[in-house]
Parts: structure tokens; C-alpha cells; sequence
């Protein structure tokens, strides 16, 4: 039984796969079912997970313990949530949509704070300060050095790549950059070329490395029908 | 400067009032009369009932003249004295006369009034016996100053004549004066109290009538009343044999100091101010102008006057004077007589007439120094300032007036004053009347030589107020006004050249006074013309200014009654309970009624050009919503074909090793530094130790994924270190199921869930929801995926002591987004106090994590980073799994595509060249 059913599961995802790979030739129907099968299972196992995992598991189980418990304390800090999650279900009426207004204010708000903060504290000043400490001469090393001067131009020049200011020419002339912004800038565009290779080759890699999970699994699945005891 | 001296002898207004220049003048006046009083006998055609309003009797008679009378003049004047002697008497006179002819004419018919002034004063004694009842009858339609002056003269006979009256009588009883077609008309004019004495007059008219043409002292002094009797007595010394020291002895006090000291300009006129009234006192007040200038006419006309001549008038008819006080100014200076004037005249001027302003007494010298005759040289000398200096045709009206006022005989007879009535003498008058006669009789005496006056005049008429003026002016619109009187006389004397007075007379005159001579305008004068209607008091239509006519009220009371006329012409209730009435508010309001609403047409006007562009516009807009055919598509491009050949490429290349197991390809290169910091790391946890995993991959990278996190999972597996899984996705803790498996079916010692790992689930929230499980893992995750309590669970051992981050040994996250492992290190990494945190990433992701694992600190301790590192890894840990199975595809999937990268640019700049070369030699071919 349970072969079975993992050869529906690898069959129906052989059949998706190449449904996917029929993309080669451009937009198809088969590419169509495929994605629209992966989204709608994708959005429905969502669906169950966090109703499962966080609306039942999180607020509505506890909230029943409490209840059926008698704990009131218990209760009450997760009426909070309750109501801000029902309010939120308002924002699907555009006529009560304003109900849910405080509830994604609350979230936006609390999410920004977190994002900036983070980002500020577990970011900006780590990086800077880790930028700052390859000039360290106390533990400096030759390579250390370059490494450090290569990352310190590369970030210059970069920055300075974006900047988009210029002088107006005389008689008519387009206005153009100083020379000397204008090779910094190509130091910098040089820098961004590497960094656009280097994720595109990133890219590439986890892309062909999905190619050959999916080429090595119609082949594993193929291979045994084509041939089988093999 | 020339000593003050008194004016040349001149008709004043005490002569145009009631004393005729001579006393025996009885030839027409018309030729003298102001034209005011010209236009007045000719404008009084009015209707005798018209002379029934409530105006003074006495002017109702002065108003009364009739036209007729006034046109049938010149014949009697032609058989009159009168027309003989060239001097008239004047209208106003005349219009008094006919009353006193009407009597007379009623006995004697066409009679003239001849009758000497004798027996004319005797109807006014019989007036002075009868007088309840002219009192009666005046008291109703006199003015209140003579009622006034009744009561305060009880003694006096209401109908006693002053002595200008007894005069005038005189000179109109003048022989062949009698205008008999005048009578019967006047006779109706004639005043009330004049009316009882008719018949009286008849009697001594009659007998004037015929004295007249033997006038002579005697006869008169027959003639005189016994009331009269003393008064001819003092006053009918000739008047050549009366001197000025007689006069002087008569005259008062304060005259006769006057007359002692001789006037000078600078000594006499301080002395003068000193006793002025008040009124007259004041110097530079616009409105005592023509005071003063009266009284320089009184004094010329003083000095003009005969001696006889004693100018006594009642405060009634000194206010009856009113209006001409104006005209009697430039009347006494139009007749002032050639004759010069005894020089000692002036000083019997009272102080009131000596006190003039400055201006009044300068010009006297100038005037004097000016006249053209140098055989008047007192005349020269009483001429004001604005009589020399004025233009010619001023001069020109005063010479020709002063031919035509002066009588032949300008001496009256001294006789004729003893026809005054005994309440005319001086003790009976006002103060104020005999001092103006007195001053009149003065300048008579010394004009003619004639018998002084007995002067018992007091102080001038100090106390009399101004408004009079207007009083009169408003009582009497009918009359003339001074001012056009003058102009017209103005006009008339200019011709003559002798002065020039009308400027400096204008500046003399009140304001009412010169207001109508500007209006008179040239030649005619305003006087000339007629009364309005036949009303006595319809006031002829003013010429207001312009200024003064925009601040009447006339258009808001003519608009408001024309609005009211509209309200009474319309809405007129026809029906219902309020039929009859009008201005009736409709009881429908008039939004209620419908009406048609105006039609406009919806067609626009626009130009060609407009019409053009509107065209265009609509072709635009149709072009926009009409299909357009999609060129076809040739089944097989290039860019597919190289599309599917690099497909096709890759796929084969791939095929290859997998299908035929093939293992050409040498092992993994050695593995970077963060790959065995990570091993080290991995290998470092502590056997009891918690390791918390975190599955943050979709399942559409799981191929690469499982492969880098497979040899690290399976060596904690292997070394059976419990595991707790969670994720940030919603797939996360399916993939970890599955991994889990797929390890344990690669080898991995079994993991049972709740006993080696314990799946946790999904973190909502992204980047909030992993703040909120650093804070507090309990409270965000308290569950595990089966339900069971995950934390404090006695079943689950292994996280009885775990209540934060810190308390798991390790961190691994396994991501192939670059921001979900962001959010880990910046969330999370802070919260591992110290604990090592290992990155498992998708190798599209290493670029933007390895930063945190160069960064020093290192914020990212272990870094496994795609399928190059998980392959290494797991060579080094003896995994065998997905990495090294799919190296050697992947190494020959990474030449391929290197290949293609080489190939596709080389032929990209073998294409570029070409082009460049057949466009250089398509231009070469072109130039």
C-alpha cells in the first residue's frame, strides 16, 4: 500500500515535472496545470498548516482550556488576538474594511519596528563595524589588508556608481559627469558586474542542481518502468 | 487821507422808500425806479385776490401794484408833474399812492392827485382816530414786529405815517400825477387799515391836487393837520438859511460830537467803533458788509436829501426795508445828486453811520480822489473805493443814475416837513428811525442847503439782529431781491461809467443777497421779472447750484413715490375678502408660476480648424478600440531554437552521468573555511545537547537544499543529538518531515518524532514572529506539530531545560532565501548568547550571507553553502546522498554552462563584428 502510493505521489510528480519542462516550449497548457496545481495545493496545505498549527494550536485551544478550565487569566490575554484576528476578516468587506484598519496598523507598525531594527542593529552596524575592523592593524595581515581594500573600493565605488548628478555642458552639449566620478563609477560598475556574475552563477547552480534532482528523479521513476528489475 | 466826509447827496433808501428826491417832483418816476421795483409794477397784474395772503397789508399794497396801473404810468406821467420835473417817484411808492388816489379817484374820477401833502397827511390823522381798527385788522396779517411795535407804541395811531410816507404822499400829489385809470384798481389793493381812511384822503388829496401847482411853504403848512403843525414849525426854515450849527444844536449828543470833530479817516474812526453796536462793530464780518455800506448810503443820502426831507421811519417799516436793504445801498449811491456837498455834512453822520468798517471808510477817499468831476468834490470824496476802482460799466450805471435820481430840484422845500404828524416827530419815534432820519436830514441839509433836521435821533439800530433779513427774505418771496436789484441796476449804470461798484458791492452784500445778482446774469435783471403766477407768495422756481441740487432729496422722493405710485396703480384685489385694497402681496409667489423656460441652441460654433482637430481626436479614439491583427509568428525562431537547443544541451549533459552512473568526474575540491568551521561546529554540540534546526526552504529548491543539509543532519543524527525543528514557512515543517526521512532512508538512525526531534511547526509572523521566538520560544511555540505540549513536556526531555535560544547548543538554519537568513542572523543571532549559529544556503543565497560569515565578529559561525559545499561536506563526514550523486552532473552542468557563457559571447561579438563590417561596407557602398 505504501508503494503504492508512493508510486501515485511519484507519478503524478513525473507528470507535473514534465508538465513544468514543457515550459522549454514556451507558455503551455501543461505548464498551466502545473502551476496552478502547485499553487492551489501550496495555498490550501497553508490553509491547514496555519489553522492547524497557529489558529487552533496558538489561540483557539488554549482559549478553550481556559474556558473549560475556568482560568480567566488565561482567557483574557488571548481574547487580544482573537479579536484583532476577527477584525482582520474585515478588511475582505471594503464596507468594513476600516474595522481591520487598527489590527494591520498594529502589525505594520510592530513589523517595521522589528525589520528596522533589525536590520539597524543586525545589519548596518555589524557590517560597518566588521568593514572597520579589516583595518585593524593590530591583527592586520597582508591579504587581510587587500581583502579589506577591495571590499572597501568595491562598496565606494559602487555607492558612487549611483550617483547621478552632472554638469551642464556648454553650447548645447549633453551634460555629463566629472571624468573623475565618471572612473570611480566604472570601478563601481565593475564591482556591481561581479556581484551580478557571481549571483547569477549562485542562481545557476541551485537551478541546475534542481534540474538534476528532477532529471535524477524521472530517471529513478522512468528507468524502473522502462526497465524493470533494473 | 482825506477827512471822513459825508457822502454827496444821493437817494438813499429812506428817499427810494418814501422821500422823492424833491418835493415837488412830479414828473414820472418810472424812469427812477430800480428795476426791481420796475419789474415789480409790471409783474403785479396778479389777481386782487391774490393780495390776500397773509403778507403785511402795507406790502400787500407795495405787492399789489397793479400792471395796468404801471402801463397806464406814462400817460399819466405825461400829465402829471411828474413827467415835468423828470423825477418819479418810486414803484413801490406808487404802489401806496394809487391806494391813497383810490379815494380820490373814486370822488374826483380822473382827477390827479394834486392834492398838497397837507391834505394828504390828514387821512392819516384820521387813521391815527380810528385806529381800533386798523389795529384790529393788522393784527391778524401784520408781521410780529409791527404788532410788536403796536404794543409798544400805544400812543402812536396805527396809522400814523412816518414822515417819508407824509413825503411821498407829498410828491405824489404832485400836479398832473393823477392816474385816474390806476385807481380803480388799486382801490382793491389797498391795505385794511388804509381802507377805512379813503374817504378821509379824498378830501386833502383833493385839495393837494389842487395846491400842487402853487406848492409853497405856506400853502402847506395850511395844510398841515394840527398834529403836524409843530413839526413844519422847526423844520420849514429854508433850508439855505439852516446852518450847520443849528443842525448841530439839534442833533444829539453824540452827533453833535461827531459833528464837532472833524473826520478824519485815522482820529474819528476809533471813536466811531467805539460807539457802534455791536453789529456794527464788527470789522471783517462778512455779513455787517452791507451794513456798512448802508450806512455809507445813509450818509450820502443824507447828505442827498433835502432838509425837509426827515427820514423817520416805525420799525415797521424799517423792517419792511428788509429786502431793500440791499438796493437801497446802491440806490442811494445811484442818486447820489451831481451837487457837491457841504464838507461839514459828513459830520452829522451819527457814530453808527460814521462807524463803518475799515474797508467802509477807506474808500471814501479813494472815491472822492477817483470821481471824474472835479466840480463835485465832495462826491469824488464820498465815493467808496469800489465805486472808482470798478469797471467802466459799473461807472457807467452809477453816473447815468446819478443824472437820473437827482431831481432839478433836489432841495425839498422845507415846508413839506411841517406835514409831519406829531407821532413822526422825534420824541414819538424809535431811536433807531431817528437817527436814520436824522442822518437822512442831514445829508439833505447839506446837500441843498435846506433847513436842518431836528435830530433827535438816538443810537442806531444796534439792537436789531440780522435775521431779520432772512425773515423778511422769507416772508416776502415775491420780492425782488436786493442783490438782484442790484445787478440789475448794474447792469443799467454801468454804461454810464462813473464807478465801478459791483465787485466791492458784491463783497458788501449778505449771501442771499449776492447769490441771486449771479444768477441774474448781464443786462437783465432777475428783478425784471415777473411775479410768479398771480400768488403773492408763489416763490419763483430757484436756480439752486449744482451742488446744492445734488443733495436734494428730490430723486429718492420722486423714486420712493414713483414706487408708490406703482403700488397704488397696481395690484388692485378684484375678488375675495380683500377686494378693493391694493399693494396686496400676491398669494402665489411668483417662482410658482410656470413658465416657458427659454430655449438655447445646443449647436456649437466652431471653426474649421477647432472642427479639424475634433476629427482627428475621434479618429485617434476609434483607432484605440478597434482590434489590431498580432503579426504571425514563425512556428520555430532563433531565439527558441537556441532556447531549446541549450535545453537539449543541458539536459543531455546531465542525463549522461546520471543514467549511466557515470563518476568521471574527481572528487569535490577541498572544502572552504566556513565548511569546516561549520563541521566543527556541527561536530562540537554536545551529545545532550538541543540543536535546534531551522527549515526555511521551499519545496521547489528542496533538491539543492537536501543535498547541503543532508550530511550535516545526518551527522547529528548519527551522533543522536535531538533535534527542533521550526520554520518561518508554512512548508518548512513538511520539508523537515521529509528530509528527516529521506535521511533515515539513506542510513540516519532512525528519528522517532517526540523522541529525537520534536517538530515545533510554522513561526508566523516573518521577521515579528522570529523576534517573538528569541524573546520567548515557549510562548510563540508552545505546541509541537502533533499537538503535545513541546516545553516542559516530560516526554520530551530533552527541552525541559530549554527556555530560551540560548539554552539550544546550536543554531542551524537551512534557507535558500537570502532574506529569511537575514532575518535569522539579525532576530535571532542576537539571542544566542554567544552560541554558534550555521548557515545551511542555496548557493544563490551565499552572496548575500557570506558577509555575515567574513564579518569579524562573525555574526554567521558555519557556512554550507550549495551543492559544491554539501558534497564536500559529506566526502569529508562519509555521507553518501544526493551531493554526490549529483556532482558529477552538476560539475558537467557547470562546464556546459561555462561553455555556453564562452560560446554565446564569442558569438555575440562575432555577430557584433559582422554587422559593424557589413554596415561599414553598406556605408562605404553608400558614400
Amino acid at each position: 500500500m505504501t508503494g503504492f502510493v508512493d508510486l501515485i505521489g511519484m507519478a503524478v510528480g513525473f507528470l507535473l515535472t514534465i508538465c513544468v519542462f514543457s515550459y522549454i516550449f514556451g507558455d503551455n497548457f501543461l505548464f498551466r496545470i502545473a502551476i496552478h496545481v502547485f499553487i492551489g495545493v501550496a495555498a490550501a496545505y497553508t490553509v491547514v498548516m496555519v489553522g492547524y498549527n497557529v489558529i487552533w494550536a496558538q489561540l483557539l485551544s488554549p482559549l478553550l482550556s481556559g474556558l473549560l478550565s475556568g482560568q480567566v487569566v488565561l482567557v483574557v490575554p488571548l481574547l487580544v488576538p482573537l479579536l484583532g484576528g476577527i477584525l482582520l476578516l474585515a478588511k475582505m468587506n471594503s464596507r468594513l474594511s476600516i474595522m481591520g484598519s487598527p489590527v494591520m496598523a498594529f502589525l505594520v507598525g510592530v513589523g517595521a519596528a522589528a525589520a528596522v531594527g533589525g536590520a539597524v542593529l543586525g545589519t548596518l552596524f555589524p557590517q560597518v563595524e566588521a568593514s572597520a575592523n579589516m583595518f585593524d592593524f593590530r591583527s592586520i595581515t597582508a591579504l587581510k589588508f587587500l581583502n579589506g581594500s577591495i571590499i572597501l573600493v568595491g562598496t565606494v565605488t559602487t555607492l558612487l556608481y549611483f550617483t547621478f548628478w552632472a554638469r551642464a555642458g556648454g553650447g548645447g552639449a549633453a551634460a555629463q559627469r566629472p571624468l573623475a566620478l565618471r572612473a570611480i563609477s566604472w570601478v563601481g560598475q565593475v564591482f556591481i558586474a561581479i556581484t551580478f556574475g557571481a549571483l547569477f552563477a549562485g542562481v545557476y547552480a541551485a537551478s541546475l542542481t534542481a534540474l538534476i534532482e528532477r532529471t535524477n528523479f524521472m530517471v529513478d521513476f522512468v528507468i524502473p518502468l522502462i526497465f524493470p528489475g533494473s | 487821507m482825506k477827512p471822513l466826509q459825508a457822502k454827496p447827496p444821493d437817494d438813499d433808501v429812506l428817499g427810494s422808500l418814501g422821500h422823492p428826491s424833491a418835493p415837488d417832483d412830479t414828473g414820472d418816476l418810472g424812469g427812477d425806479l430800480p428795476d426791481w421795483l420796475d419789474s415789480l409794477r409790471k409783474s403785479d397784474d396778479m389777481p386782487p385776490a391774490a393780495s390776500e395772503e397773509p403778507s403785511p397789508d402795507w406790502l400787500g399794497g407795495l405787492r399789489s401794484q397793479p400792471e395796468d396801473m404801471l402801463d397806464a404810468e406814462p400817460a399819466s406821467s405825461a400829465a402829471s408833474g411828474f413827467a415835468d420835473s423828470g423825477d418819479e417817484p418810486e414803484d413801490w411808492l406808487r404802489g401806496i399812492l394809487p391806494v391813497e388816489a383810490t379815494g380820490e379817484s373814486d370822488a374826483a374820477g380822473a382827477a390827479d392827485l394834486g392834492a398838497s401833502p397837507g391834505e394828504e397827511l390828514d387821512w392819516l390823522q384820521r387813521i391815527g382816530a380810528d385806529s381800533d381798527k386798523p389795529a384790529d385788522q393788522t393784527s391778524e396779517n401784520v408781521p410780529e414786529w409791527l404788532s410788536e411795535l403796536e404794543d409798544a407804541s400805544p400812543d402812536m395811531e396805527p396809522a400814523s405815517v412816518p414822515e417819508w410816507f407824509t413825503q411821498e404822499a407829498q410828491d405824489r400829489v404832485a400836479p398832473g400825477d393823477a392816474r385816474p385809470e390806476q385807481l380803480p384798481e388799486e382801490s382793491d389793493e389797498i391795505p385794511d387799515w388804509l381802507v377805512g381812511s379813503a374817504e378821509a384822503e379824498h378830501d386833502w388829496l383833493a385839495e393837494e391836487v389842487d395846491q400842487q401847482p402853487a406848492p409853497s411853504a405856506a400853502a402847506q403848512d395850511e395844510a398841515l393837520p394840527d398834529w403836524l403843525t409843530p413839526l413844519p414849525e422847526e423844520e420849514s426854515a429854508p433850508a439855505a438859511g439852516r446852518s450847520a450849527e443849528r443842525v448841530e444844536a439839534e442833533l444829539p449828543d453824540w452827533l453833535s460830537q461827531e459833528i464837532s470833530e472833524p473826520l478824519t479817516p485815522t482820529a474819528a474812526q476809533p471813536a466811531e467803533e467805539e460807539e457802534l453796536p455791536d453789529w456794527l462793530s464788527g470789522e471783517g464780518e462778512p455779513t455787517l458788509d452791507w451794513a456798512s455800506q448802508e450806512v455809507e448810503e445813509q450818509a450820502a443820502l443824507a447828505a442827498a436829501q433835502p432838509a425837509e426831507e426827515e427820514v423817520e421811519l416805525p420799525d415797521w417799516l424799517t423792517s419792511a426795508e428788509d429786502e431793500a436793504h440791499a438796493w437801497m445801498a446802491q440806490e442811494s449811491k445811484e442818486k447820489v445828486p451831481p451837487e457837491a456837498q457841504p464838507a461839514d455834512e459828513e459830520a452829522q453822520l451819527p457814530d453808527w453811520l460814521l462807524g463803518v468798517e475799515d474797508e467802509t471808510i477807506d474808500w471814501l477817499p479813494q472815491e472822492a480822489e477817483e470821481l471824474p468831476s472835479a466840480a463835485q468834490p465832495a462826491e469824488e470824496a464820498m465815493l467808496p473805493d469800489w465805486l472808482s476802482g470798478q469797471e467802466d460799466e459799473q461807472l457807467a450805471w452809477l453816473s447815468q443814475a446819478a443824472e437820473e435820481k437827482v431831481p432839478p430840484s433836489a432841495m425839498q422845500p422845507a415846508e413839506e416837513e411841517a406835514e409831519l404828524p406829531d407821532w413822526l416827530s422825534s420824541e414819538k419815534l424809535p431811536d433807531w428811525l431817528a437817527e436814520e432820519g436824522a442822518q437822512g436830514a442831514v445829508a439833505a441839509q447839506g446837500t441843498a442847503g435846506a433847513p436842518g433836521l431836528d435830530l433827535t435821533a438816538g443810537e442806531g439800530p444796534a439792537d436789531e439782529d440780522l435775521d431779520w433779513l432772512g425773515e423778511l427774505e422769507a416772508a416776502f418771496p415775491e420780492m425782488p431781491s436786493g442783490a438782484q436789484v442790484a445787478s440789475s441796476w448794474g447792469a443799467t449804470e454801468a454804461q454810464e461809467g462813473l464807478s465801478e461798484p459791483a465787485a466791492a458791492f458784491d463783497d458788501a452784500l449778505p449771501g442771499w443777497f449776492a447769490q441771486p445778482e449771479a444768477e441774474s446774469g448781464g443786462g437783465e435783471s432777475a428783478a425784471a421779472k415777473p411775479l410768479a403766477g398771480g400768488e403773492d407768495l408763489d416763490i419763483m422756481p430757484a436756480e439752486l447750484p449744482s451742488w446744492l441740487e445734488a443733495m436734494r432729496p428730490v430723486a429718492a422722493v420722486g423714486a420712493a413715490a414713483g414706487q408708490d405710485e406703482e403700488i397704488t396703480k397696481g395690484d388692485l384685489v378684484s375678488a375675495g375678502p380683500l377686494a378693493g385694497l391694493r399693494g396686496v402681496l400676491p398669494a402665489e409667489p411668483d417662482v410658482a408660476q410656470i413658465t416657458k423656460p427659454p430655449v438655447y441652441t445646443v449647436k456649437l460654433q466652431v471653426t474649421d480648424l477647432q472642427k479639424s482637430h475634433a476629427d482627428l481626436l475621434g479618429q485617434l479614439l476609434a483607432m484605440e478600440g478597434e482590434p489590431r491583427p498580432i503579426p504571425g509568428k514563425p512556428v520555430i525562431t532563433t531565439q527558441r531554437l537556441l532556447r531549446l537547443v541549450i535545453a537539449a544541451l543541458l539536459i543531455l549533459t546531465i542525463l549522461v552521468p546520471i543514467v549511466l552512473d557515470l563518476s568521471f568526474v574527481s572528487a569535490p575540491p577541498a572544502p572552504a573555511e566556513a565548511l569546516p568551521a561549520a563541521e566543527s561546529l556541527v561536530a562540537g554540540v554536545p551529545q545532550e545537547g538541543v540543536v535546534l534546526v531551522a527549515i526555511d526552504y521551499e519545496p521547489g529548491l528542496s533538491g539543492e537544499m537536501d543535498a547541503v543539509a543532508g550530511p550535516v543532519l545526518d551527522q547529528l543524527m548519527k551522533r543522536g543529538i535531538f533535534l527542533t525543528l521550526v520554520s518561518t514557512r508554512t512548508t518548512g515543517p513538511l520539508q523537515a518531515e521529509r528530509l528527516l526521512a529521506q535521511l533515515t532512508n539513506l542510513g540516519a538512525p532512525q528519528y522517532a518524532p517526540g523522541q529525537q526531534y520534536l517538530n515545533l511547526g510554522y513561526i508566523p509572523g516573518g521577521a515579528m514572529g522570529l523576534l517573538g521566538f528569541a524573546e520567548a520560544p515557549r510562548q510563540v511555540l508552545p505546541q509541537a506539530m502533533s499537538g503535545e505540549n513541546a516545553w516542559g513536556n516530560s516526554d520530551i526531555p530533552a527541552l525541559l531545560n530549554v527556555n530560551s535560544l540560548a539554552d539550544f547548543a546550536l543554531l542551524i538554519v537551512a534557507t535558500e532565501n537570502p532574506d529569511t537568513a537575514r532575518f535569522w542572523i539579525e532576530q535571532v543571532q542576537p539571542k544566542l548568547n554567544d552560541k554558534p549559529l550555521v548557515m545551511l544556503i542555496s548557493a544563490q543565497a551565499e552572496p548575500m550571507v557570506r558577509p555575515y560569515y567574513e564579518a569579524d565578529p562573525k555574526q554567521v559561525q558555519g557556512l554550507v553553502s550549495g551543492l559544491a559545499a554539501g558534497a564536500s561536506y559529506a566526502a569529508q563526514s562519509g555521507y553518501r546522498g544526493a551531493a554526490s550523486d549529483y556532482w558529477s552532473a552538476f560539475s558537467i552542468g557547470m562546464w556546459v554552462a561555462g561553455l555556453l557563457i564562452i560560446v554565446a559571447g564569442l558569438v555575440n561579438a562575432l555577430s557584433a563584428y559582422l554587422r559593424r563590417g557589413k554596415e561599414g561596407v553598406e556605408g562605404e557602398r553608400q558614400t
